[in-house]
């Protein structure tokens, strides 16, 4: 590699920094020594999309996460699909994640969005940005809870307000009492929201349809979660669930019909290249279909 | 028949004169904005631009004018063959001329290739090619070194 010189010309400064919106984020965190005025520029929402939109352009997002368990110490594993053949991956970094450190209990993440995950392990919930390797715990849920034996909370949605340039993250809430017989029914819902800006939580209405969906999949485009959704009287799916990160609301969406519905079938929505797609798979697990 | 395609006629700082087809040119959304405003007629002066870099910046237009039909693949062939022949100091003069001329591509292509360059530097070498004071205290700077440790292991 060639040796570096001072530059004989002077470089206008938005020339210096289309450069470094093009360096990988390891060189980024490096240069951020280099002075206050660099340092600053590159937590700048102008910066941080101009670096998102050159990398998203230049790189095959590929990668694989693997949880691997060390002498107590838990690691995700970040392999890096090969872009020449697609088949073969390499081991890229060992990240570890502060969050997980129960080896019987499996972390669960949500998203990418803009490069961020979202982790739930044992209701905690946290940010990840892989590339930049931040974790941040979020924090608990202030909202008041009705009088309950037991609170479980369930399906997570993360998405990015564009509008307010915002993060959000939604948790489906459900408080549930003890009958005569020991088993837990009567559930109140509730919906909480979380503002990566405000750093907290506050409480929204709930839908009248109730969410279902996995973890380990991507259910948010452009803006909007959504869920494989089920109502108090139905016996199977009777809609998707959608919320709109930036206007705060839910909505409904009708299923599309095939043959055999979702009385055989189960769906997973999920992003496919920037539109809502499903796989739909047998409740008997012999067949899928896309 | 007497057609002749057109030629634009560019001066460089230091008064070399190029004529440059049309097709050419217009790889420029500079002169193409002036060509389409007739105001291309007279030969162009580029107050800022040696006569060794424009005629480069020609060399990668014709390029591309040329491969117009070639693959993708071809194309960033011969783009890293034109540019891993550039020296460091002529990529800041490129850099500055396409941006002038604003020859998108070949901005991207100069400063990818300085960011190539650069990417595996210490933030010392950094200040010193930039001309850049550090204005961070000596704790201040250990700070982030300690807080980002993992980005600087140059193994990679």
């Amino acid at each position: 590699m060639q040796g570096l010189s001072k530059i004989r010309t002077e470089l206008p400064e938005m020339l210096v920094f289309d450069i470094l919106a093009k360096l990988p984020v390891k060189s980024l965190i490096r240069f951020k020594c280099v002075c206050k005025h660099w340092s600053f520029s590159f937590q700048t929402p102008l910066f941080i999309t101009q670096h998102h939109h050159n990398h998203l352009r230049n790189n095959n997002l590929n990668f694989i996460f693997k949880r691997s368990i060390g002498n107590s110490i838990h690691y995700f594993n970040l392999f890096e699909l090969s872009t020449e053949d697609g088949q073969s991956f390499s081991l890229k970094q060992n990240i570890r994640l502060p969050l997980c450190n129960d080896r019987w209990h499996n972390p669960e993440v949500y998203g990418p969005c803009n490069g961020i995950f979202c982790v739930e392990s044992k209701d905690n919930l946290a940010l990840w940005n892989p590339s930049t390797r931040q974790f941040r715990i979020l924090p608990q849920s202030s909202v008041q809870r009705p009088p309950a034996d037991f609170t479980r909370f369930f399906r997570v949605g993360f998405g990015y307000d564009s509008q307010t340039y915002d993060y959000k993250v939604l948790r489906f809430v459900s408080n549930m009492h003890e009958n005569e017989y020991g088993a837990y029914s009567d559930e109140t819902e509730q919906v909480d929201l979380y503002s990566l800006k405000c750093n907290s939580w506050k409480e929204i209405s709930s839908p009248r349809v109730t969410a279902w969906g996995r973890a380990w999949q991507d259910n948010h485009v452009n803006g909007i979660c959504y869920w494989p959704a089920y109502g108090s009287n139905s016996a199977g799916f009777c809609c998707i669930l959608s919320f709109d990160m930036v206007n705060g609301r839910f909505s409904t969406l009708s299923l599309p019909e095939f043959h055999g519905g979702f009385v055989q079938y189960e769906p997973l929505l999920l992003n496919i290249n920037g539109l809502l797609g499903a796989i739909i798979f047998s409740r008997s697990w012999l067949k899928y279909g896309l | 028949m007497a057609s002749t395609l057109k030629k634009i006629i560019l001066k460089s700082c230091d008064g070399k004169i190029l004529e440059v087809e049309e097709a050419v040119a217009v790889q420029s959304q500079m002169i193409k904005n002036m060509i389409e405003d007739d105001c291309a007629n007279e030969e162009i002066p580029l107050p800022d631009i040696t006569g060794e870099i424009l005629s480069m910046i020609i060399e990668y237009c014709k390029m591309h004018v040329d491969g117009e039909n070639n693959s993708n693949n071809e194309l960033i062939a011969r783009d890293a063959d034109f540019i891993t022949r550039v020296d460091l100091n002529t990529l800041y003069y490129l850099i500055v001329a396409a941006n002038f001329l604003n020859v998108k591509s070949l901005l991207d292509l100069t400063c990818q290739r300085v960011a190539d360059i650069i990417k595996g530097k210490s933030p010392e070498e950094i200040r010193l090619t930039f001309n850049i004071k550090n204005d961070f205290t000596p704790e201040e700077e250990e700070e982030i070194r300690k807080k980002n440790a993992w980005a600087f292991d140059y193994k990679d």
